[in-house]
């Protein structure tokens, strides 16, 4: 296996990786300065991936090393495949980002309108194809493995991840719901205490769902917050 | 057409009551309007016999208007209305007005806009506010901005309001949530007014716009009721033309200009456009203010 090919491949899922960390930690904070939060979302998800990539890696070597003479050839010609898309992809990118230095609101409008918005979304289809690209002219087993291993997290991280973080956005939306009865009848049993709990940004507190039965529900403190604001008031004068 | 979030909470602008929305008749009226899928998502909400739990409904806003910010981030609305703005605050210290003069951000919701000029523009003499009917986003937007210590303030209040003073109107992504028949009232209450100019950004419809919306939202929103939505704002925006047309009948003492935010010399549609008035006595100097970027205010010729 040709090391300078390896190298590249593991550049680009790095910076594949950091850039998901980026997409998931967008739309999570409404406050202004949030480049501090996107620069560690995006290391920390670039960091993780690393150990991924060491795996797969010493893996494929396993393989190489096991496997039928020519093997090594066979994946270096997968991953210069692999590479012929990654990287044009990976090159119109960069440069939508530096169409974004342009001091231009409409370029960036148009940048983000044709370029990152699609190139997100399409994203999977490319991943798939990438590999499928790579893989199919020798399908050969440890190529087909190592393809799936690419594939599967590739495609489904990230979509995931985003499933959970709107079911929690809902979640949070039906625990106020939750606080707001409780604060309206005024229960507040004692339970053990998290972390988040412990420093004021989060309490856990239950409500009788009927009978005995109880149901838990972690509630950020802010909500009581607003509990507490019922009725509402009206300014009539701004 | 119609989106969710109009539909889930019942505000009355008058008295400020909330009255409860029942779940059924939100699905039944979307089911009704040819949005089977959109139907349902409100069936998914909780209630409580029947009825939209409103604490719910307030916390998913927060959220989806969490989502939305995105939109506002990406395509720079707090730069996009600075641009604009800057001018007619220069107009506004030549009308002999005392200052602080107000900007009044009308449906701020959470008030990235606001929050955004208040960071990055903020002046001696102008004081900007934001002003939206739900009284949760309000909440929600005085506590970011005092997480950020920003000189901004938010009030409950309608756009159709007579009770706020104003020296200009600001709004984003509002207008095509105002129906046609309802845009003359809007710009009535500017007439009524104390208002010197304003400036309304929204979505400039184009045969590609709810093709590139919907791209758009389903690439960045996470919430099934932000991606629905932010694809129906785009179909039910006003022509500029309209904006224009009705402004110029209910705000007569107004003179108003379109400007389309788009890359010269490209085939690319603009994807925002801005409708600006200004009071008559103003409108040359506020020209002048504009300087050269004046060439880009359709109907300043």
């Amino acid at each position: 296996m040709s090391p300078a090919v390896l190298a590249v491949v593991w550049l680009l899922v790095s910076l594949d990786c950091a850039l998901m960390g980026y997409r998931l930690a967008m739309g999570r904070s409404a406050l202004l300065d949030k480049r501090a939060r996107h620069r560690r979302a995006s290391m920390r998800a670039a960091l993780l991936g690393q150990p991924a990539l060491a795996g797969m890696t010493l893996l494929a070597v396993g393989l190489v090393a096991t496997g039928p003479t020519g093997l090594g050839a066979a994946f270096d010609d997968a991953m210069i495949r692999l590479l012929a898309v990654a990287v044009p992809y990976a090159a119109v990118l960069l440069a939508a980002t530096a169409l974004c230095l342009v001091p231009s609101r409409a370029v960036r409008t148009v940048a983000t309108v044709t370029i990152f918005g699609p190139l997100s979304l399409f994203r999977p289809v490319l991943v798939i194809g990438a590999v499928g690209y790579a893989v199919l002219p020798d399908p050969q087993w440890p190529l087909v493995l190592m393809g799936a291993l690419i594939v599967i997290p590739g495609v489904l991280v990230e979509p995931w991840i985003d499933l959970r973080i709107a079911r929690r956005l809902v979640l949070d939306a039906a625990s106020a719901a939750t606080a707001a009865a409780l604060a309206a009848s005024g229960a507040a049993p004692d339970l053990p205490r998290s972390r988040a709990q412990r420093r004021g940004e989060e309490r856990l507190e239950t409500v009788r769902v009927g009978g005995d039965a109880q149901m838990a529900a972690i509630v950020p403190t802010h909500v009581e917050r607003r509990a507490e604001e019922v009725p509402r008031r009206r300014e009539e004068v701004w | 057409m119609l989106e969710i979030t109009d539909l889930l909470v019942d505000i009355d602008p008058a008295s400020g009551r909330r009255y409860p929305v029942h779940r059924a008749e939100v699905a039944h009226r979307l089911r009704d309007d040819g949005e089977a899928r959109a139907a349902r998502v409100v069936g998914r909400l909780p209630a409580n016999d029947g009825v939209l739990d409103d604490e719910f409904v307030d916390r998913l806003l927060i959220s989806v208007h969490g989502e939305i910010q995105r939109l506002s981030e990406e395509f720079r609305h707090g730069d996009r209305i600075a641009c604009l703005l800057g001018p007619l605050i220069a107009t506004l210290r030549t009308t002999g007005r005392p200052g602080p003069y107000r900007i009044v951000d009308l449906g701020c919701g959470t008030g990235y806009v606001v929050r955004w000029l208040a960071r990055h523009a903020a002046m001696d003499d102008v004081e900007y506010v934001g002003v939206d009917y739900n009284a949760a986003l309000v909440d929600e937007a005085r506590r970011l901005a005092r997480a950020e210590h920003l000189p901004c303030r938010f009030f409950v209040s309608d756009a159709f309001s007579s009770g706020g003073q104003a020296d200009l109107l600001i709004s984003s992504g509002v207008l095509h949530h105002v129906p046609a028949d309802h845009l003359g009232d809007l710009f009535a209450h500017h007439e009524s007014g104390p208002a010197v100019g304003f400036v309304h950004v929204d979505f400039q419809p184009s045969a590609l716009a709810p093709i590139g919306a919907w791209l758009f939202h389903r690439a960045r929103m996470r919430l099934a009721i932000a991606r629905f939505d932010g694809v129906q704002s785009a179909r039910r925006a006003h022509a500029p033309s309209l904006l224009g047309e009705t402004a110029a009948r209910h705000a007569p003492s107004f003179r108003t200009w379109i400007h389309r935010g788009r890359v010269r010399h490209t085939p690319f549609p603009g994807v925002f456009a801005s409708i600006i008035g200004v009071r008559h006595p103003f409108a040359e100097t506020a020209i002048s203010a504009f300087g050269r970027r004046a060439r880009q205010l359709e109907g300043a010729a």
